[in-house]
C-alpha cells in the first residue's frame, strides 16, 4: 500500500529530470522499470515524496552500436538484453545473467539502469558488466561524464551517483580477440529468486594460450559486486589449465566476504564462490577459445 | 490525481488514477476487473499478471498513472464473443485449475508465449512461467494444457483418460470442475474481490515484539484522521477466548493487556478506503512493556523459562503420554534397535489466495462472506464470541483460492470485520496482505522428533518408541489435535505391535501453528520412514521386504484402536517399486544421483466433530460429556429437482476451496440420480440454504459429503420411483435411473424421461427434494484419553518413490521424478485424484528442500514474504508419474476414500531419503538445503565425486 500523497512526474527530457530532481532533493526519487522502488514503497521502507519517472524522456530505452562500443539505455529491460543479437555476441554472460533474473514478466519491467542503481550485492547484471570493462554515462546539470563501472559502487544499496544525477546508458567496449565472459549464479530455486553467490569470469588469450587479461568480480558476496582482485591477478601470464582455475576459485574465496543471512550462510557462500569461480572460468575458457565473445 | 487514456480489452478508457496508485488496484478496483489478482503484491507471485502492449508484465508493480496511451489486456480479455481462447479451454479440459487463484496469470503469461511462439518447448513453457507461482497443482497439468493448447481449438473431442472407469456412467470419470469456465475467464468471485455499497476496508495493528504487556494504546490521532469510521482495540471486542478445540479456547479476537508473538494483532481501523485505514494503523500509538520471550521449545519447558499462560504450566500446552502394548518387552525382542533425532520445519501453507473478509451486521442477520474451509465452524464461533442464535448469522463462502489447513480455523479477520461493521453500521471488508499471512500462520508444527525401533533380524518390527516436541507458538489453534495425530497416525501403515508416545506441544512466543495439509503427521512420518531406511541400510534389509512383512492389511485393528477398514498398501508398494525401477537403482545410482522409498496415508475425515453436543448457541448448553458417537450428522445434503425436472441441484456446505469437491460431489449425485453431468449443479457457499457439513478438513468431504449426497439422491428417486411405477405398470423397486431415463430392468419398453417423471411429480406433489445425511459410525476408537484423534470410517494408503540429482559441488538438488501409487479407493475423479498426488508432491518437496520460516532471536519472522519464503516453480517442479490402484471402500460413497492429504504425507521421507542415497549421509534437519548438504558432505569426508558409492 502506497501512500497516495506521493506525486508522479513524467518529464520528457533529461535536464528536466535533472531541474526536478534539483528542486526536490532529498525527496525525490527517479522510478525507472519500478520493480525494486515499489517493493520499498509498499514494504514502507522507503517513502519518497516525488517520483520522477523516465519512461517519457527519449532515448533511454534502446542498444545501440557507437564507436565500437554498445550503448544500452538506462531503461532497456532484461528482456530486450537476451533478445539483442549483438550483445548475444559480444556479451553472452550478460545475457544469461539477464535471462536468470526474477521472471519473465519481471523482466518485461526491469530495466539495466535500476538493477544497478538499486546497487543491490545480489545484483545478476553488475558482475559480467564489470569483467566486460563496461562504462556508465552519468547526466547532470554541467554535461555528461563517462566513469567506469568500476567506480559506481559504494555500500549495499549506494552507488557514487549525487542526488542530481542520473545514470543514462550503460557502455560496453568491444570485446578484444580470444576473449570469453562467463557469469554462474547460485540461486536456491530455478525461478523468480536472488543469487545467493555468483562469480562473472573473464579471460582474454594470446595467440600462444596463455591468458593476457583477466578478472573475476563476485556477487552476493560484499556489500558490492566484489572485484577478486588477487584471483585475477593470478591467472594472468599463464596458460589456462584445471589446476590454475582451482587456485585462481581458491583465492576468489578467499577474497570474499560474504554474511550469513536467509539465503545462505557465510560458509556455505564462500564454498559457492569457489565454485561458481571455477566453472565461470571453464567457461570463459571456452568461449575465449570458441570465439564465443568474438 | 492523473487522467490516463488507456485501451483496456479493446475499449478505450479514461481513467483517473492516483499518481502511486498500481494498476493492479486500478483495475480491480476502478474498473472492477477482479480477475487481476492479489497474491503477494510484490511481483512474485504472478497471479496479477496482465499484458501491456502484448507484453507479460506484475500489475502489482505498474504505476498506472504511467500508463497513459497504453494497451492493456487482462484475462477478461481473452474470451472472444463468449467462446474461450483455446488455452482456455485447454486449462479446464487438461485438469490445469484448482483452486484457480493462479490460473489468470498463468493464463496470461501462457497466452503471451503462444502469441510470440505458438508450439513452445517444455523449457520455453517453464521460462515463461516460472514467475507464476501455484500451490494447487504441482504444475503438471498446467504443463500440459500449455504443450497441447492448440488441440483445443474449435469443438474438439474430449477422448476418454486412461484409467477412466467403465463401471459407472459418471463417477471414475475425468470430468472438468463446474467452475474452470469461470477461473479461467477471471469470473470467479473471491471474498477480496466483493463489493457492498456503502462498504468500509479495515486495516489491522500488529505487535512489533514478540513477548509484553500492552502499557496504554493511544487512538485518539488515528480516529481524527478524516475517512476514519472506527478504531478498536481489545477492549472493544467481546469479553471472551475462542479457539478450534473448545477445550484450549485461548485466544482473544483482539490482543487484551499482553502480546505474545510479533504480529499479534492489536488494534483495527475501519476507514472509506484502504489507504485512509492504512494511514490510521501508523498514526495509533501502542506503548509497551517488553517481556522475555520464549522461543525455543525444548528450553520453554524448563523451570527457569518464563511462564506465557497461567494454565499451561512448565508451557505445555498439551501433553500426549501413550503407551500401547509393551515398548520394553518389544524392544527386548528386537535382533535391531536404532534411534536417530528429526528436526522438522515450521511451513505455511501458503495459499495463492490471502485470506479475506466481508462482514455485514444488520440488526437482525450478521452476514460474513469468509475465504474459509470450515464456513460450519466459522458460524459456530461467531455465535460463541457474539453469543448470537446460529440462526440470526449467515455465512457465505466465495470462490477460495486454497486453503491446505490455513483457513481450517475462524480467522481474526472474520472477527474483527463483524466488530467493525456492528460498530459503523457497514460493511466492512478486511484482506491479509502476503506478509498478513505469515503472521497469523497457523501452519506447520516445527517437531523435535526422536524415534527409537525395534526390527527383528527378518524386519519385523516389534516397537517403537516417539518422543516429540511441537513449538506451538502462542496460541492453541488446532495444535492440540496436531500433537495426537503426530502420534496416532504413525501406526496405520505397520503393523507394529508395541508403541510409546510421548507428545508435547509448547507455546511460544511465535505465530500459532495449526493444521497444514496432513496435520501433524508429515514430519513424524519423515522420521519413521528415514528410519526404517537407515535401519535397512545399516543392517542390510530390503527396506521394500520390510514394508511388506510389515504392511497393512484389510479389516485391522492397531494397537492403538484404530479401525483399518479397505486396504491396498502393498498393493501401492509392489506397484511403486516395479514401476520406479526402485531395486535396481537402489545403491547403484553415481554418487550425486538418488532414489528414496517411502510411505503414507491419512485418514477419509475425522470421525468426531472438534466440539462436543448438539448444534446449538454455546450459551444453551452445558459443557457436556464425551459420547463415543457422532451426535449429530457430519455432512447434510438436499438434492432438489427444478421444477421443470430438468435440473438437479445439490445443496451442501461443504467447502469448495480448489481441491475439487464440487466436482466430486456432483459426479455423485449424477451417478445417483441416473442424470447426465451437465444436469446437475452444486451450491454449497451459503449456510442460509446449505445444511451443516463440516467443512474442508481432515481429508472427510468425499467420503461423508459424497455419502450424504448420495443419500440425497436416492431419496430423490425413491419419491419419484412410486409416480413413475404407476405411469408404467410396474414395481418401484424393479426400476432404475440413468442417462437422464428411468427403466425398468425387466422391461426396456417401460421407460420415461427423468424430466418427464420429476415434472409430474411437481405438478401432483410440489417440490421434488431428497435428503441425506452421514454420520461416522458409532463407537470409533478406544477408550484412553485422546483416542478419538486419528479414527475415521476409512484410511488411505500410498507409496512413493523419488529419485534426485544433487549437485555435489554446490549441495543443489534437482528433483528428477516421482512416482507415487495410491489406495484412494474408488476414485471419482482420477484426473482431480492425480491433481491432487502431484500438487501435493511438489508443495512438500518444497517443505523438503526449500521451505521454512526463520525467526531471528527476538522473535520476529524474518522472511514473511514470497521473495524469501521459497515455494516451489514450474522449472523446479519434478516430472510425476501418478497411479491409483484398485480399491474399494464399503464406507465410502461408489467405494471412494481420500487422496488430498494423504498424498503429502510420504513425500519429505522420500525426498530425504533419496537425498541420502545420492550423497552418501543422512540429513534429518529440514528443510534440507545446499547449505546443509555441502555441510554434511564435507563433514562425511567428501567422498570422491566421480567415483561409486561406499
Amino acid at each position: 500500500m502506497i501512500d497516495l500523497e506521493v506525486r508522479l512526474e513524467e518529464p520528457t527530457s533529461l535536464p528536466d529530470v535533472i531541474a526536478l530532481l534539483v528542486e526536490h532533493e532529498g525527496s525525490a526519487k527517479v522510478i525507472a522499470g519500478g520493480t525494486d522502488i515499489l517493493v520499498d514503497m509498499k514494504n514502507g521502507d522507503l517513502r519518497p515524496k516525488l517520483l520522477i519517472s523516465l519512461a517519457r524522456v527519449e532515448g533511454l530505452d534502446a542498444i545501440e552500436v557507437i564507436d565500437d562500443a554498445l550503448w544500452i539505455g538506462a531503461l532497456v529491460t532484461p528482456n530486450q538484453l537476451v533478445a539483442d543479437e549483438r550483445l548475444q555476441a559480444w556479451l553472452p554472460a550478460l545475457v544469461d545473467a539477464a535471462q536468470c533474473m526474477a521472471s519473465y514478466p519481471v523482466r518485461n519491467l526491469a530495466t539495466i539502469g535500476g538493477n544497478l542503481c538499486s546497487a543491490s550485492p545480489s545484483a545478476d547484471l553488475a558482475p559480467s558488466l564489470l569483467v566486460a570493462g563496461a562504462e556508465i554515462v552519468i547526466y547532470k546539470q554541467e554535461g555528461e561524464m563517462r566513469n567506469p563501472l568500476s567506480d559506481f559502487f559504494v555500500d549495499v544499496r549506494r552507488t557514487m551517483l549525487g542526488s542530481a544525477e542520473l545514470l543514462t546508458h550503460v557502455v560496453i567496449p568491444k570485446p578484444p580477440p580470444r576473449t570469453g565472459i562467463a557469469y554462474c549464479p547460485f540461486k536456491l530455486r530455478e525461478a523468480n529468486a536472488l543469487a545467493v553467490a555468483s562469480s562473472a569470469a573473464r579471460l582474454t588469450l594470446e595467440d600462444t594460450g596463455a591468458v593476457s587479461d583477466a578478472r573475476v568480480v563476485l556477487g552476493a558476496v560484499a556489500p558490492t559486486p566484489l572485484l577478486a582482485a588477487r584471483s585475477s591477478e593470478l591467472l594472468v601470464g599463464k596458460k589456462p589449465s584445471s589446476e590454475l582455475f582451482a587456485q585462481a576459485a581458491a583465492q576468489a574465496s578467499v577474497e570474499s566476504k560474504p554474511i550469513n543471512d536467509v539465503r545462505g550462510s557465510e560458509t556455505h557462500r564462500k564454498a559457492l564462490v569457489e565454485v561458481l569461480t571455477r566453472r565461470a572460468l571453464e567457461e570463459a575458457l571456452h568461449r575465449a577459445q570458441t570465439g564465443g565473445a568474438a | 490525481m492523473k487522467v490516463i487514456r488507456i485501451t483496456v480489452n479493446g475499449d478505450e478508457i479514461e481513467l483517473g488514477v492516483h499518481d502511486a496508485e498500481s494498476l493492479q488496484d486500478a483495475l480491480r478496483e476502478r474498473l472492477g476487473l477482479t480477475g487481476t489478482k492479489k497474491g503477494c503484491s510484490r511481483g512474485v507471485c504472478g497471479a496479477c499478471t496482465v499484458l501491456i502492449n502484448g507484453e507479460p508484465k506484475n500489475s502489482c508493480l505498474i504505476l498506472a498513472a504511467r500508463c497513459d496511451g497504453d494497451e492493456i489486456t487482462t484475462i477478461e480479455g481473452i474470451a472472444r464473443d463468449g467462446e474461450l481462447h483455446p488455452l482456455q479451454k485447454a486449462f479446464i479440459h487438461s485438469g490445469a485449475v484448482q483452486c484457480g487463484y493462479c490460473t489468470p496469470g498463468m493464463v496470461m503469461s501462457a497466452y503471451a508465449l503462444i502469441q510470440r511462439n505458438p508450439d513452445p518447448s517444455d523449457e520455453e513453457i517453464k521460462q515463461a512461467l516460472g514467475g507464476n507461482l501455484c500451490r494447487c497443482t504441482g504444475y503438471t497439468k498446467i504443463l500440459d494444457a500449455v504443450r497441447n493448447w492448440n488441440q483445443f481449438e474449435g469443438d474438439f473431442e474430449r477422448s476418454p483418460h486412461a484409467d477412466d472407469l467403465e463401471a459407472y456412467q459418471t463417477v471414475g470419470k475425468s470430468l472438468p470442475r463446474p467452475d474452470a469456465w469461470d477461473k479461467v475467464s477471471g469470473k470467479a468471485v473471491y471474498t477480496g474481490d466483493i463489493v457492498l455499497p456503502g462498504m468500509l476496508h479495515a486495516k489491522l495493528l500488529h505487535s512489533p515484539i514478540a513477548h509484553g504487556k500492552i502499557v496504554k494504546i493511544d487512538t485518539s490521532e488515528a480516529e481524527r484522521i478524516p475517512g476514519v469510521r472506527a478504531v478498536i482495540t481489545g477492549a472493544d471486542t467481546p469479553d471472551v477466548l475462542y479457539g478450534i478445540s473448545p477445550a484450549r479456547y485461548d485466544e482473544p479476537v483482539l490482543a487484551k493487556g499482553k502480546v505474545y508473538y510479533v504480529g499479534e494483532p492489536v488494534a483495527a481501523v475501519a476507514a472509506i478506503d484502504e489507504r485512509t485505514a492504512s494511514r490510521a494503523i501508523g498514526a495509533i500509538k501502542v506503548e509497551y512493556q517488553e517481556l522475555e520471550p520464549v522461543l525455543d521449545p525444548v528450553h520453554a519447558m524448563d523451570e527457569s523459562a518464563p511462564q506465557l499462560f497461567e494454565r499451561y504450566a512448565g508451557n505445555i500446552n498439551t501433553l500426549v503420554d501413550h503407551h500401547f502394548g509393551d515398548v520394553e518387552d518389544g524392544l527386548a525382542q528386537a535382533d535391531f534397535v536404532m534411534e536417530r533425532s528429526f528436526t522438522g520445519n515450521f511451513t505455511n501453507q501458503a495459499p495463492m489466495e490471502p485470506h479475506a473478509s466481508v462482514a455485514d451486521w444488520k440488526p437482525d442477520l450478521l452476514t460474513i462472506y469468509s475465504s474459509s474451509q470450515i464456513p460450519h465452524y466459522l458460524h459456530y464461533t461467531a455465535s460463541y464470541i457474539f453469543d448470537l442464535p446460529l440462526g440470526k448469522i449467515k455465512i457465505l463462502r466465495p470462490t477460495v483460492g486454497g486453503g491446505f489447513g490455513a483457513k481450517a480455523q475462524p480467522c481474526i479477520l472474520d472477527l474483527v470485520a463483524a466488530v467493525l461493521s456492528k460498530q459503523t453500521g457497514k460493511p466492512v471488508k478486511l484482506v491479509f496482505s502476503r506478509e498478513e499471512v505469515f503472521l497469523w500462520h497457523r501452519g506447520r508444527h516445527k517437531q523435535t522428533i526422536t524415534m527409537k525401533l525395534g526390527m527383528t533380524k527378518d524386519g519385523r518390527m516389534t516397537a517403537l518408541e516417539s518422543d516429540i516436541v511441537l513449538d506451538g507458538g502462542a496460541y492453541s489453534s488446532f495444535g492440540v489435535i496436531t500433537a495426537y495425530y503426530a502420534g496416532s497416525m504413525l501406526l496405520t501403515l505397520y503393523k507394529i505391535p508395541n508403541y510409546k508416545y510421548l507428545g508435547r506441544r509448547v507455546v511460544t512466543n511465535k505465530p500459532a501453528c495449526g493444521a497444514f495439509r496432513g496435520h501433524g503427521t508429515p514430519q513424524p512420518r519423515f522420521a519413521l520412514e528415514c528410519l526404517i531406511n537407515m535401519m535397512c541400510e545399516t543392517y542390510d534389509l530390503d527396506p521394500v521386504e520390510v514394508r511388506r512383512i510389515n504392511g497393512m492389511e484389510p479389516n485391522y485393528r492397531t494397537v492403538n484402536d484404530l479401525d483399518i477398514g479397505s486396504c491396498e498398501f502393498v498393493q501401492c508398494l509392489d506397484k511403486v517399486v516395479e514401476a520406479s525401477g526402485f531395486r535396481e537403482k537402489r545403491d547403484r545410482l553415481p554418487v550425486g544421483r538418488g532414489i528414496g522409498l517411502s510411505c503414507g496415508g491419512f485418514v477419509s475425515g475425522a470421525g468426531y466433530a472438534i466440539y462436543r453436543g448438539s448444534v446449538q448457541r454455546h450459551t444453551e448448553k452445558s459443557r457436556e460429556p464425551f459420547q463415543k458417537k457422532a451426535i449429530f450428522p457430519h455432512a447434510n445434503a438436499y438434492v432438489k429437482i427444478s421444477e421443470d425436472g430438468t435440473q438437479a441441484v445439490v445443496f451442501i456446505g461443504a467447502a469448495e476451496i480448489g481441491q475439487g469437491s464440487d466436482t466430486v460431489l456432483c459426479q455423485i449425485a449424477a451417478e445417483t440420480l441416473g442424470l447426465p453431468i451437465d444436469r446437475v449443479r452444486i451450491k454449497s457457499d451459503d449456510t442460509d440454504t446449505s445444511p451443516i457439513d463440516l467443512g474442508a478438513y481432515s481429508s472427510r468431504i468425499t467420503l461423508m459429503a459424497g455419502n450424504a449426497v448420495k443419500m440425497a439422491g436416492e431419496d430423490v428417486l425413491q419419491k419419484l420411483f412410486p409416480v413413475v411405477a404407476e405411469l408404467l405398470d410396474c414395481r418401484a423397486d424393479e426400476l432404475s435411473a440413468a442417462g437422464g431415463v428411468i427403466f425398468a430392468e425387466s422391461d426396456p419398453i417401460k421407460r420415461l424421461d427423468w424430466a418427464e417423471a420429476a415434472r409430474m411429480y411437481f405438478n401432483d406433489q410440489s417440490s421434488l427434494i431428497g435428503r441425506g445425511w452421514y454420520k461416522p459410525p458409532e463407537g470409533l476408537g478406544g477408550d484412553y484419553k485422546g483416542a478419538v484423534v486419528g479414527t475415521s470410517p476409512a484410511y488411505s494408503f500410498g507409496a512413493l518413490v523419488c529419485e534426485v540429482s544433487v549437485d555435489m559441488q554446490t549441495g543443489k538438488v534437482r528433483l528428477e521424478k516421482f512416482w507415487d501409487f495410491h489406495d484412494c479407493g474408488t476414485p471419482i475423479n482420477p484426473m482431480s485424484v492425480h491433481g491432487q498426488v502431484e500438487g501435493a508432491i511438489v508443495m512438500s518437496s518444497g517443505e523438503a528442500i526449500m521451505e521454512g520460516m526463520i525467526f531471528d532471536e527476538t522473535g520476529r519472522l524474518v522472511n514473511p514474504n514470497l521473495h524469501e519464503y521459497l515455494l516451489m516453480t514450474i522449472r523446479d517442479a519434478p516430472e510425476i508419474f501418478s497411479g491409483i490402484v484398485d480399491s474399494y471402500e464399503p464406507e465410502g460413497p461408489f467405494g471412494a476414500k481420500e487422496i488430498g492429504e494423504g498424498a503429502t504425507v510420504p513425500v519429505i521421507g522420500a525426498v530425504a531419503s533419496a537425498i541420502a542415497d545420492a550423497i552418501g549421509v543422512w540429513i534429518t534437519d529440514l528443510p534440507i538445503t545446499p547449505d546443509k548438504i555441502l555441510a554434511a558432505i564435507k563433514n562425511d569426508g567428501s567422498p570422491n565425486p566421480t567415483g561409486t558409492k561406499p
